[in-house]
């Protein structure tokens, strides 16, 4: 059992997540953080011990997952979302519009004063894998601050994040592209040593042997599992600690007060990497450890804690170019142009609608599917928890044209 | 410290040899020299993986090419202007392996009649496999001006292979009611987690050695299923393997009736499936919506 007490948010914060990687080989490789192989298999038949109990004896509030629309799911389409090869610009910024007033049944005013408060922190989570194929479009991310600001928040308490700085930068979240926004990775990575090109550590490693972006976690706000890490430097460089504590960064535990969570919508092996996957793996470090014993049950467990939990109020997957095999990693062929976007407060019943339609391709483009239950078995795992609704009866899935 | 310059011409020729000429078990294979069409020239040295660091190039995809039988891995950009494409050779152990490779990783086939091997491509990227090789062609542009550039790079690769063996693994399987471009090869649990789950690890205990050949078939009456094979060297193997997974079968399937050579069971979808042993044979038949028994 771990050693230390569990604090709750009052008292602290955290950061968040990302697997990485480099467009390359196999025309679906690259450097990915973890080992989705192994992630799209299965967890042990038996999971280690993990402290959810800690993050479970914390009480929700009335914003707590599932949120203000626990069990519903907006599914906006507009075949104009892409217009000779472009993205809309306008037409996304009115699929905004439409999403969020079909999901909470108010006008964009009352939608925003009923998540948000003018003092909130709010940090958009996007996924910056495979940068402009199927990264979280720029066009998605505007429109969402341009929500915000033009319900009083002021820029400067706007953060788009991720894990990885650099991601962010390949990506186009940049302050000139978003000036005044803040961009924050919870942690660097010397790809280059990474990747095996250089044994020169320097870059990320401290003289007395520590990475550099360690001070940048909280040590008092941690997913336990009882799980080891591999004791290397390419794992250490990509994951900051390898012990048994994966550490939230101190962005969310200490600054961020709301979370806005923008996936993309793509699979991963036979499961899928969208909502619970972007917070679930992108919220703390040291995550490598977790793939092949836990599963997708970290996905679960991490957004229970109160620095997920309570703090995300939207998720809105995009789904205007979306992948329907080779993912996680970006691969082209296996991309298509969606043009929809998908609005949830509740995330988990978000990624069962999400997960059940991108089986329905796999089918349609004649890919291989294996419809084992293990696949989902971490969504009712969250109902269980009572994080969501994740039986597809029982939830409302409205499609807008 | 050391520079390039340093070195004696020749030693330079032959390094750049090295670089852009290998060999993947017998057979070698070319690298497209600069200029290999218009003005477009290789940027920067080729890259070249073995199997102890293909984690660091393609982690979390290095398992599939480890279980098929990987050698080694060779990349190399290509410019011209602002453009670039870049070429990634898989060379595996055998024809085999690097088809398995291939159906694992094609998706529905639109291939490019300029290519005189089993390819598909777009824009986006080219893949092709031919004997040990499996190549990809990438363009992360997707412009569309490329693609001759990427399908005169494929034809310039395939030149250089030969002989191009003759790969007859698929044949063994019954081609009545065969779905087209639906067949697969599985050398172990990697490839095998897109098709089904029948237990954890290497259930069939195939240990990298054997293959497995499968397809999608499709009846008159449209139903379709699924049909694995996997001949093992020995009838006791294969006899182990049945036991195997009969001992250790994935707690989703719930077994129907079982012989000392065949068992018949019911997924999680209310679809059932047959294991049958014969001789050095497992065949095995998938995503059925009568059940086995009833059809006896």
């Amino acid at each position: 059992m771990p050693s230390r007490s569990y604090q709750s948010l009052s008292e602290l914060s955290s950061i968040n997540r990302r697997q990485f990687l480099k467009i390359g080989a196999a025309g679906s490789a690259g450097l990915v953080l973890g080992n989705p192989a192994h992630w799209a298999q299965a967890q042990d038949s038996t999971p280690p011990k993990t402290n959810i109990d800690d993050a479970l004896s914390v009480p929700k509030h009335s914003l707590s997952v599932p949120g203000v629309c626990p069990g519903k799911v907006v599914e906006i389409h507009s075949p104009e979302a892409m217009k000779n090869g472009q993205f809309q610009a306008d037409v996304i910024a009115e699929m905004i519009q439409r999403g969020i007033t079909n999901l909470t049944g108010k006008d964009m005013k009352a939608s925003y004063e009923l998540l948000f408060k003018p003092t909130d922190v709010v940090g958009i989570k996007v996924n910056p894998v495979g940068p402009g194929l199927i990264s979280t479009r720029l066009e998605v991310v505007n429109a969402i601050i341009d929500w915000l600001e033009t319900n009083g928040l002021p820029r400067n308490q706007i953060v788009i994040w991720d894990r990885f700085d650099y991601m962010l930068t390949d990506a186009g979240f940049t302050p000139e592209r978003f000036p005044g926004v803040r961009i924050e990775g919870l942690q660097t990575m010397d790809e280059a040593a990474a990747g095996g090109e250089t044994d020169d550590n320097s870059r990320w490693l401290t003289a007395d042997g520590k990475h550099v972006s360690e001070a940048k976690f909280d040590p008092d706000v941690y997913y336990w599992a009882d799980v080891e890490a591999p004791q290397d430097n390419p794992y250490l460089n990509q994951h900051v600690f390898n012990g048994q504590y994966s550490y939230f960064g101190k962005l969310l535990t200490q600054e961020i007060t709301k979370i806005i969570n923008v996936p993309v919508f793509k699979n991963t092996g036979n499961g899928i990497s969208m909502a619970t996957k972007n917070l679930g793996y992108g919220s703390i470090c040291n995550t490598g450890r977790l793939h092949r014993p836990l599963f997708f049950n970290v996905c679960t467990e991490v957004i229970a804690f109160p620095a997920i939990r309570d703090k995300l109020v939207l998720n809105i997957t995009d789904g205007l170019r979306a992948q329907y095999d080779g993912g996680p990693m970006p691969v082209a062929n296996f991309t298509w142009e969606y043009n929809r976007l998908f609005f949830a407060t509740d995330p988990f019943a978000l990624d069962m609608i999400c997960h059940n339609l991108i089986m329905e391709k796999r089918k349609e483009m004649q890919v291989n599917v294996n419809e084992h239950p293990r696949f989902t078995e971490y969504l009712r795992y969250a109902e269980k928890l009572e994080l969501g609704i994740t039986n597809p009866e029982k939830i409302e899935h409205v499609q807008v044209s | 410290m050391y520079r390039f310059h340093n070195f004696p011409n020749w030693l330079m020729i032959v390094f750049g040899m090295l670089m852009v000429s290998f060999s993947g078990t017998a057979r070698a294979i070319e690298l497209p020299p600069d200029n290999f069409v218009d003005a477009w020239t290789r940027s920067g040295t080729a890259e070249r993986f073995a199997a102890e660091n293909l984690y660091g190039r393609i982690d979390g995809g290095a398992e599939l090419f480890l279980e098929f039988g990987f050698e080694s891995l060779t990349c190399q950009q290509y410019m011209h202007g602002g453009a670039e494409i870049g070429v990634e050779v898989y060379a595996m152990s055998e024809p085999d392996a690097a088809l398995g490779i291939y159906l694992a990783k094609c998706g529905a086939e639109k291939p490019l009649p300029e290519i005189d091997v089993r390819n598909t491509g777009s824009a986006y990227q080219i893949m092709l496999v031919a004997d040990v090789y499996v190549i990809f062609i990438n363009n992360f542009t997707g412009d569309e001006n490329l693609l001759p550039v990427m399908t005169a790079c494929a034809c310039q690769l395939i030149e250089t292979i030969q002989p191009k063996s003759h790969v007859s693994i698929l044949e063994t399987l019954p081609t009545d009611h065969k779905i087209p471009g639906r067949e697969f090869l599985f050398r172990g649990p990697f490839a095998l987690q897109p098709i089904h789950t029948f237990g954890e690890g290497d259930i069939f205990l195939l240990q990298r050695q054997i293959f497995g050949v499968g397809a999608r078939y499709q009846e008159a009456n449209g139903t379709t299923y699924t049909l694995l094979q996997i001949d093992y060297k020995t009838p006791d193997a294969a006899d182990l393997a049945f036991r195997n997974v009969y001992t250790h079968l994935d707690s989703y399937l719930t077994p129907l009736d079982k012989t000392s050579s065949q068992l018949i069971f019911q997924d999680y979808k209310q679809k059932y499936g047959i294991i049958e042993r014969s001789e050095n044979r497992l065949r095995i038949t998938i995503h059925l919506l009568e059940s086995p028994i009833k059809m006896q």
